[in-house]
């Protein structure tokens, strides 16, 4: 690795630029929550593009696919990176609709379109609730994982504890006075230098694989699935592409990023660019992982994997630019959690249960105050978090996926009514979170992940209820024939 | 008129499209050879199906996306 002087300085210069973009987003940014929260609703493609594939890759991309594909062989790349390229057609079929919907009736947070959409505020502190939930102890693990980072890096020079609190507190700032203009602006910076910190990797590690010979371990049971460990089975892979299919566009934070796009054309944008920068990450990443398998055959820690091909194939600055790009991408991640989980506090609870009169200024302050409440209680679980960062993310990716038959039939289903999308969602709510807190016997998943079962159950309920009862009309018009499908 | 029913067809059409792409990923996965340099086919041969959807979404985007309607025109002109 570099000298602790270089990786120092390579460090804070990186932060010190997002320092700077956090200032000058304070003087773009207003006081209210569109402002605050969505950025005047006018984010470009370019900048949605970015901003929402930085929210989305997070630290599981950069050490735990890598560390996967160590112990598991190449199936995470179908698993998760064909299925996040497929995830561009998202940006129609979810993304457009929940846009239009959000210029209409001027939501800011994912709820208030559930809320509205079936007349119940039921649905709406449903999902509110259960987005905070599963997404505050994600955010800790991000802060957990920079901190871990930084003291790798420095040798020890900075410890872990003053470089989780160092990173909290740089996220806390860009997000307490930038608000989400900050957020999408430093994601441009952060989401470049993981694309290009992953390229450098991969190109360096290979050249340096090629130089040194022919693996001496033969590599062929990780290069075809179900894998050495046959985890990757086709109910395994199949499920784990349901799973991220589903729970990704219900992520709060790219729910919400739906409603900043500044037009149509920005979707379409996204649409197309998507596919590429999503294979310029997980191509390499993938494949790092089972390379280092000949490198290191027996490692106890497969985290490790990419620090440790980082120190042993890139010259020592290099590999902290790297990782640096690593930092960016769980950065990234936890400010977006931050400011959503600050945005569904402020408005699905403050303003609808405590305060209905609050003005926008009033809003824009609880929700900067919510920012610290919630970035304190973030690095509380940090300390002693409840889990490795696999779990968490899986236990959160469930969490997420659980309301998608009502987010479905919202967009898609005419006929859904209030009674059968509060039936379905609270169906699929109970089972998951029933299984996942193991209050409900495991053999009735039948292998697969909990949501899976729980996602079928609560879509047959939604279906069957509101076959039973009647839609509200005064819907159907507003958001069928008004606004996704009117006749021209 | 005539052209939004063919975008709605075109888009009917691409709802079989995609999940042929997808299904396109998954050949040749359990076998680990060929290779090329050392990277088996199956694995090239899904990174460029990933490829080949930029292209498809350009045609989506270009012939399939759905007219504007008043509502957005709205919006625009609020943009300015």
């Amino acid at each position: 690795m570099a000298s602790v002087t270089v990786t120092v300085g390579i460090i804070a210069l990186y932060l010190g630029v997002l320092a700077l973009i956090g200032i000058w987003s304070y003087r773009k940014t207003g006081r209210d929550p569109v402002s605050y929260f969505l950025a005047d609703r006018g984010l470009g493609g370019l900048v949605l593009t970015f901003t929402t594939l930085a929210t989305l890759l997070s630290a599981f991309t950069f050490f735990g696919v890598p560390a996967d594909s160590y112990r598991h062989g190449l199936g995470i790349f179908l698993g998760v990176g064909v299925t996040d390229a497929f995830i561009a057609v998202l940006f129609f079929a979810f993304g457009y609709r929940l846009w239009l919907a959000a210029r209409k009736f001027q939501f800011v947070t994912p709820s208030e379109f559930f809320g509205h959409r079936f007349n119940s505020p039921f649905l709406a502190l449903l999902y509110s609730l259960s987005a905070l939930l599963f997404t505050a102890p994600y955010i800790s693990i991000q802060i957990i994982a920079g901190g871990h980072a930084i003291a790798a890096l420095t040798g020890g020079a900075i410890p872990y504890l003053p470089a989780a609190v160092m990173m909290a507190i740089i996220i806390l700032g860009y997000v307490l006075f930038g608000g989400l203009r900050a957020v999408a602006w430093t994601d441009i910076l952060q989401g470049l230098l993981m694309i290009v910190g992953m390229l450098l990797a991969f190109v360096l590690i290979a050249a340096g694989l090629s130089a040194r010979g022919g693996a001496e371990v033969d590599l062929q049971a990780w290069l075809s699935l179900p894998g050495p460990t046959e985890r990757w089975s086709w109910q395994a892979l199949i499920g784990f592409k349901l799973l991220i299919f589903m729970a990704v566009p219900l992520f709060p934070q790219v729910f919400q990023r739906f409603y900043m796009a500044k037009s149509a054309q920005t979707f379409k944008t996204i649409m197309v660019v998507w596919p590429l920068l999503i294979l310029l990450i997980f191509f390499p990443a993938t494949l790092i992982g089972v390379w280092g398998r000949a490198v290191f055959p027996e490692l106890a820690q497969p985290d490790q994997i990419m620090p440790l091909m980082l120190e042993a194939f890139l010259p020592g600055p290099l590999a902290v630019i790297v990782i640096v790009g690593a930092l960016a991408a769980l950065k990234s991640t936890a400010d977006s959690q931050l400011l959503t989980s600050s945005s569904l506090f402020t408005r699905d609870l403050y303003v609808r249960y405590l305060n209905k009169n609050a003005s926008p200024a009033q809003q824009g302050v609880v929700g900067r105050i919510a920012v610290v409440v919630i970035a304190v209680a973030s690095f509380a679980i940090a300390v002693n978090p409840p889990g490795l960062i696999v779990e968490i993310g899986t236990w959160s990716f469930q969490g997420s996926a659980m309301l998608f038959p009502v987010l479905m039939a919202g967009l898609y289903w005419k006929r859904c009514t209030t009674a059968g999308a509060v039936a379905g969602g609270a169906v699929s709510v109970c089972l998951t979170i029933g299984w996942l807190a193991g209050l409900l016997p495991t053999a009735w998943t039948f292998g697969w992940l909990p949501v899976i079962p729980a996602v079928v159950a609560g879509s047959v309920v939604l279906i069957a209820v509101s076959l039973l009862t009647r839609p509200s009309e005064a819907k159907v018009k507003a958001y069928f024939q008004e606004l996704w499908e009117p006749k021209l | 008129m005539l052209d939004a029913a063919k975008r709605r067809a075109r888009r009917r059409l691409m709802i079989v499209v995609y999940p042929v792409l997808w299904l396109l990923t998954l050949i040749g996965v359990r076998s680990a050879d060929p290779q090329l340099f050392g990277i088996p086919i199956w694995y090239l041969w899904a990174g460029l199906v990933m490829l080949l959807l930029i292209p498809v979404n350009a045609y989506f985007v270009r012939y399939c996306w759905p007219e504007p309607s008043d509502s957005e025109n709205n919006f625009e002109a609020q943009d300015g």
